[in-house]
C-alpha cells in the first residue's frame, strides 16, 4: 500500500507506517521463533526468519533514557523537546518525544504511548506519564 | 594478528582550521595532499593510493588530476563520518602490507562550516534507502541531532554511574585549556573556567554548549608508504602499530538505542581488543589518547572502552587532572575537536603525529606511543601510531 503524502522509505516500514495512520506504533513478531523486534527490519535477528506479523503495542513502558532538545529549533515540534527512549511492556526499547512535565521525566519512570493527529494523514505517538507501573 | 613496524607516516600537510575558508573544499584537499608530498618528498607521480572517507566530497579523481598524478592502483572510502577517522589509515596500512600500492595519501579535506551546516537539525543519515528509512523514524519523533543522539547515550550513563555537568564540565576546561596553547586552534588564548562552563546553555540536555565541537573548514593529509621505503626519507617515520574498525549488535549512527546497554561504546571496545592484539601493547604503554570528543562527555565512555579504567569509572580517572598535559594519560593535546577544530577526526590523527615526532604545541615528553579514536556511537576505527 502506498500513499503520495508518505516518505520515500524503504518497503520494510510499510506496515509501520499503516499502523500510524491508524493510531497504531505496530512492532514486528517473528513466525518462527516469536522473537518481538524494532525498528523495521526484513528479517529475525534472532533464527533469520523472513516471516513476520505486525503486533501493536499496548502503549505500557518504562523511562530507560532520555533528553531534551533545546537547539537548533525543529518544526514542527516546540522547543525544549523532551524525547523519551522506553522500555515497552512487550520487551521492545522505542522512542518517542514526551508531553508530560520535568517532574515526571526520570529513568525508570512509568510511561504510556498516546497518539495525537499529525495534522496529515495520520497520528503521532507521544509519551505521556502514567500513573502506575507497566 | 601481530602487525609489526612495516608501515609508516611520512609526511603530514594540512590547512589552516578556520569558519570560511574561502576557497573550494577541493583546493583544501590539494594544499593539504601537496605539503604532505613535499613534507614526505614524494612526488605527486609516485602516489598509487588514496584514501578518504565516504563523507569527503572531493572525487578521487579530482584530486588525482589536480595533483598531477599517473597511475592510482588503490582508492578506497569508508562510511560513517567521524567514525571513518582512523579508518584510511587502515586502508593504507592493508594496501601497502599485501603490495597493492606503495604511497598511499589519506586525506579529508571540508568546508563544513561555510558551505554547509553539518549539524543543522536535519537528517544525516545519507543515501542508502535503509538507513534513510531509520532516519526518517527518528527524525519524524524529534530526533534530529547528534547531540540529542549521544546525549540520550550519556543521560543513561549519568544514570547508571552517577557522572554529573560537573564531571563533562572537566573534560570541556581541559580541552580548552589544551586549545589555548595551540596556535592553530579556533579556540586559541581563549581558556574557559568551570563557571563559564556551569552557565553554558543546554544544547541537548545533558549536553551543554561547551560540550559540542563546532563545524570548520580546513583539511588534512598523511602520506603512508612501507617502513622499508621510509627508511630513504627525510621525516622520522611514524609507524601505523596498529588500525581498526569496528560494528557491533544494534549499531546506529549517533544513536545506538535498541541495544541492552547504551551507555558503553560495544563498537569501540571492539577496536581496542584489535589494537592491542595487533600492536602487542597495553593501555599502560600508551603516552597519550587523541579521543574523538564530537561531544566532549563521549570521552569518559572512550577512556573506558579503550581500557584506561574500569566501567563507570572513568569520571573519577579524570578528577585529578589525569587527562590533562603532564597527567597520567594527556588527552586531546590539541585541545581536541571541542577546542581545535572539528576535521572529523583527521586533526586528531595529525597531533598524533606531532606528538610522536616531539614537535606538538603542547608535547608530551618522550610519546612513543599514542592512540587515536573515530567517532564514537557510530561505525569506528582507531589507530596506534608509534616511534
Amino acid at each position: 500500500m502506498t500513499n503520495a503524502l508518505r516518505p520515500a522509505l524503504s518497503k520494510d516500514f510499510d506496515f509501520f507506517l499503516d499502523g500510524l495512520e491508524q493510531g497504531r506504533f505496530l512492532v514486528q513478531r517473528c513466525n518462527d521463533c516469536q522473537a518481538t523486534r524494532y525498528p523495521p527490519g526484513p528479517m529475525c535477528p534472532e533464527c533469520n526468519s523472513l516471516k513476520w506479523s505486525a503486533q501493536p503495542l499496548s502503549g505500557a513502558g518504562e523511562i530507560y533514557s532520555f533528553v531534551v532538545h533545546h537547539y537548533p529549533p525543529i518544526p514542527p515540534f516546540e522547543t525544549p523537546l523532551p524525547i523519551v527512549l522506553a522500555d515497552m511492556a512487550e520487551g521492545v526499547r522505542i522512542m518517542a518525544p514526551f508531553g508530560g512535565g520535568a517532574d515526571t521525566l526520570h529513568v525508570g519512570a512509568p510511561v504510556q504511548l498516546e497518539f495525537r493527529p499529525d495534522g496529515k494523514t495520520g497520528f503521532q505517538p507521544w509519551f505521556k506519564p502514567a500513573e502506575t507501573r507497566s | 594478528m601481530r602487525w609489526g613496524d612495516d608501515v609508516a607516516i611520512v609526511g603530514l600537510g594540512h590547512t589552516e582550521f578556520s569558519t570560511d575558508s574561502g576557497r573550494s573544499e577541493l583546493q583544501l584537499a590539494v594544499e593539504a595532499v601537496t605539503a604532505a608530498l613535499r613534507e614526505a618528498e614524494i612526488r605527486p607521480a609516485d602516489v598509487d593510493g588514496l584514501a578518504t572517507y565516504s563523507i569527503d566530497y572531493n572525487a578521487e579523481v579530482d584530486v588525482f588530476e589536480s595533483i598531477g598524478g599517473r597511475d592510482l592502483k588503490f582508492f578506497s572510502r569508508v562510511d560513517y563520518g567521524g567514525g571513518a577517522a582512523c579508518a584510511p589509515l587502515q586502508q593504507a596500512a592493508m594496501a601497502i602490507k599485501t603490495g597493492v600500492a606503495e604511497v598511499v595519501v589519506c586525506y579529508r579535506a571540508m568546508n563544513e562550516r561555510s558551505n554547509y551546516r553539518f549539524g543543522a537539525g536535519s537528517n544525516p543519515a545519507g543515501g542508502r534507502s535503509s538507513a534513510r528509512s531509520i532516519g526518517w523514524l527518528h527524525t519524524s519523533l524529534g530526533m534530529r541531532t547528534p547531540a540529542a543522539g549521544l546525549g540520550m547515550a550519556m543521560r543513561r550513563y549519568m544514570h547508571l554511574y552517577g557522572a554529573t555537568s560537573e564531571d563533562f564540565g572537566r573534560i570541556a576546561v581541559t580541552a580548552r585549556k589544551h586549545a589555548a596553547t595551540n596556535p592553530l586552534a579556533r579556540f586559541y588564548g581563549r581558556p574557559i573556567t568551570m563557571d563559564d562552563y556551569m552557565a553554558s546553555r543546554m544544547i541537548a540536555d545533558p549536553f551543554r554548549l561547551y560540550d559540542c565541537c563546532q563545524e570548520s573548514d580546513g583539511a588534512v593529509a598523511v602520506v603512508v608508504t612501507s617502513a622499508e621505503r621510509a627508511r630513504d626519507l627525510p621525516s622520522t617515520p611514524v609507524f601505523v602499530r596498529a588500525a581498526a574498525q569496528g560494528i557491533c549488535d544494534h549499531q546506529g549512527v549517533m544513536w545506538n538505542f535498541y541495544r541492552d546497554d547504551i551507555s558503553w561504546a560495544s563498537e569501540s571496545a571492539l577496536v581496542a581488543r584489535q589494537l592491542y592484539e595487533q600492536s602487542g601493547l597495553a593501555p599502560a604503554d600508551i603516552d597519550a589518547a587523541i579521543l574523538y570528543d564530537h561531544f566532549g562527555p563521549t570521552v569518559l565512555q572512550s577512556l573506558e572502552a579503550y581500557g584506561f579504567c574500569g566501567r563507570g569509572e572513568a569520571k573519577d580517572f579524570i578528577k585529578d587532572g589525569a587527562i590533562e598535559v603532564g597527567g597520567r594519560l594527556p588527552v586531546n593535546t590539541n585541545g581536541g575537536q571541542v577546542g581545535e577544530a572539528y576535521i572529523h577526526g583527521m586533526n586528531g590523527v595529525a597531533e598524533a603525529i606531532r606528538q610522536l615526532r616531539g614537535v606538538a604545541a603542547n608535547q608530551v615528553a618522550g610519546a612513543k606511543n599514542v592512540l587515536v579514536t573515530a567517532g564514537l556511537g557510530v561505525p569506528t576505527s582507531g589507530a596506534i601510531l608509534g616511534v
